[in-house]
């Protein structure tokens, strides 16, 4: 059998047209399988999908591919070859990354005249959009999943559909906890992209080599160990988005290289002259002050300027008047129906403490507090037993809310951060940990119940804490 | 489910039919059992994580037929993401 690359249909037009190049545009991930649901010929979006490239799993069994719930149970295609008849399901795969995928799979017979099967089309399509959605529908105050009423929040909300419309870069900026990640998300998810892959990379999580392998990929041979060709992020996010986090981490040499690309739209894996041409829109975000990186000589100033085509930055949440007491409420319920609890609000005492707290961890610490009270808590409002201690242990200075009109400066806040060294959220709940494992003389189960959490929540957070078994 | 002896040889085998598909399940019987290695194609994140936090070594990934994965298990040879049909067993009939 010849390449899937050198299959060419004929008479459809007036010149002969490559398969592979009709089945690269369509935003559904395609298959197209032999009547023993090996595969044939699988697209680009069904390759962002699956993490596998086509000439990895050509002559593969779809099964082992897809690694779908249904596929043990309801073989589609053999199911087709009992009835003839066309499939729909919906349920989940397993993808290259580990991560559960929900979708829904459109599974029809390939047959000649005579009606004899020969052999399948399916196409996959993305379920997470449309869930996030569904969820999305009972939120009155936001954008996607991030939620707020505050003046500089509905300033952001504002003008974010007009932003996720274009195709101009973004750079997301704020404190660490604001939500940007989720932010870069949700300009994804409402934009044309949507249905196309939404590319995460951390550019502080991986030293400048791999860095550069992972977001523009490589030949076979390009270097030691590169056995194989790898597709980079920038080649897996066509038509999507690419979301580079702590853009601020990323080595000079490649800001060089990522400013080519921004450039050219071209991209060149490592040990190869030929070129991709991707259609990627670029999302990064910091917490760092790029401008200051700029002066430093540590940032290309080029590079910022064609980063910040749009620039947003995202309160932190001392600075969204009113917010709290809605996003207190929307985890207090998110977590009382996600861990089965009968939760139904805070005490008085309570909202006073969490509405007096300056949260210097924002969002992601509030979310943190709910889900640790939400998870101690054995009745039916939360009490100031249910909160985590620090809250309690750390010194007046920082619960006392600021009431001054004025932004808090950085320097303001330093001063009882520097009192507190060591005491932050993350080194508290390792104490609490290590506590409840002392009580507990060593029995994880007994310490997840002290804890009252689950054992998988105690052994994902030990492993977090870095405390081995 | 297969045990083997010090040499890498067979002493046992079985097969495990839970009352229904579920990771907890699944877990559970792996820890419960003592398995060592767990041998399997897709397997999410999570669960990779709490099995390999447990010291229990997983190869996943790994596609083809579950003798040849066994044997070349048994050998020491069998990596993640191994793909073990031949040739012809990959060559489409169209």
């Amino acid at each position: 059998m010849s390449s899937p690359f050198d299959i060419r249909i004929e008479g459809l037009f007036s010149s002969s047209i490559e398969l592979a190049r009709l089945l690269d545009e369509i935003p559904l991930g395609v298959l197209l399988l032999d009547r023993h649901s090996k595969i044939l010929m699988m697209n680009p979006a069904m390759e962002a999908l699956t993490g596998y490239r086509l000439e990895e799993t050509l002559g593969l069994p779809c099964c082992d591919v897809l690694r779908s719930n249904f596929c043990p149970m309801t073989c589609p295609a053999q199911e087709e070859l009992k009835g003839g008849k066309p499939i729909c399901l919906e349920g989940d795969i397993i993808n290259r990354d580990r991560h559960k995928i929900s979708i829904r799979l459109t599974s029809a017979p390939i047959k000649d005249a005579s009606g004899r099967i020969l052999g399948f089309i399916e196409t996959l399509e993305d379920l997470r959009l449309l869930q996030q959605l569904d969820k999305d529908l009972g939120t009155a105050f936001g954008f996607g999943p991030l939620l707020g009423r505050s003046p500089k929040m509905e300033e952001i909300f504002k003008i974010l559909p007009a932003i996720a419309r274009t195709d101009s870069s973004v750079l997301i900026t704020g404190e660490t906890g604001t939500g940007k990640d989720v932010l870069a998300e949700a300009i994804h998810q409402a934009s044309d992209r949507a249905r196309h892959p939404f590319i995460k990379v951390n550019c502080g999580a991986l030293p400048e080599t791999l860095l550069e392998s992972e977001l523009f990929g490589h030949k076979k041979g390009a270097f030691t160990g590169a056995v194989a060709d790898k597709p980079g992020r920038l080649r897996l996010a066509h038509n999507g988005t690419l979301y580079l986090t702590e853009i601020g981490d990323l080595p000079l040499p490649l800001q060089v290289k990522l400013l080519t690309f921004l450039d050219d739209k071209v991209v060149f894996p490592l040990g190869s002259t030929k070129g991709f041409q991707a259609d990627v829109r670029i999302i990064a975000a910091t917490h760092r002050d790029l401008e200051r990186m700029v002066l430093e000589g540590r940032f290309r100033e080029d590079l910022l300027f064609r980063l910040k085509v749009v620039q947003l930055h995202l309160p932190p949440l001392r600075e969204r008047d009113g917010d709290l007491s809605l996003i207190m409420d929307h985890f207090l319920a998110l977590f009382s129906s996600r861990f089965g609890k009968k939760v139904s609000g805070f005490s008085d005492e309570v909202r006073q403490k969490l509405l007096s707290y300056s949260y210097p961890g924002n969002v992601r610490e509030l979310r943190n507090v709910v889900e640790y009270s939400v998870n101690i808590c054995q009745e039916e409002q939360i009490k100031p037993k249910h909160l985590p201690t620090y809250l309690f242990e750390l010194g007046s200075e920082r619960l006392e809310k600021d009431t001054s009109s004025q932004r808090i400066q950085p320097a303001v806040l330093s001063a009882p951060h520097e009192k507190t060294a060591g005491t932050n959220w993350t080194s508290i709940e390792r104490q609490l940990i290590i506590d409840a494992l002392i009580k507990a003389k060593g029995r994880k189960s007994k310490a997840a119940e002290i804890l009252g959490w689950g054992r998988s929540t105690l052994w994902r957070k030990m492993k977090q804490h870095g405390l081995e078994a | 489910m297969a045990t083997l002896g010090d040499g890498g040889d067979m002493e046992n085998q079985r097969t495990v039919v839970l009352p229904h598909a579920s990771p907890e399940d699944l877990c559970h019987l792996i820890l419960s059992e003592g398995v060592g290695t767990v041998i399997c194609n897709g397997i999410e994140e999570e669960y990779y994580q709490y099995l390999t936090w447990k010291k229990i070594a997983v190869m996943d990934f790994v596609m083809g037929p579950w003798a040849r994965a066994l044997e070349q298990h048994q050998r020491g040879e069998l990596q993640p993401g191994a793909i073990l049909f031949e040739s012809q067993e990959r060559t489409p009939n169209v």
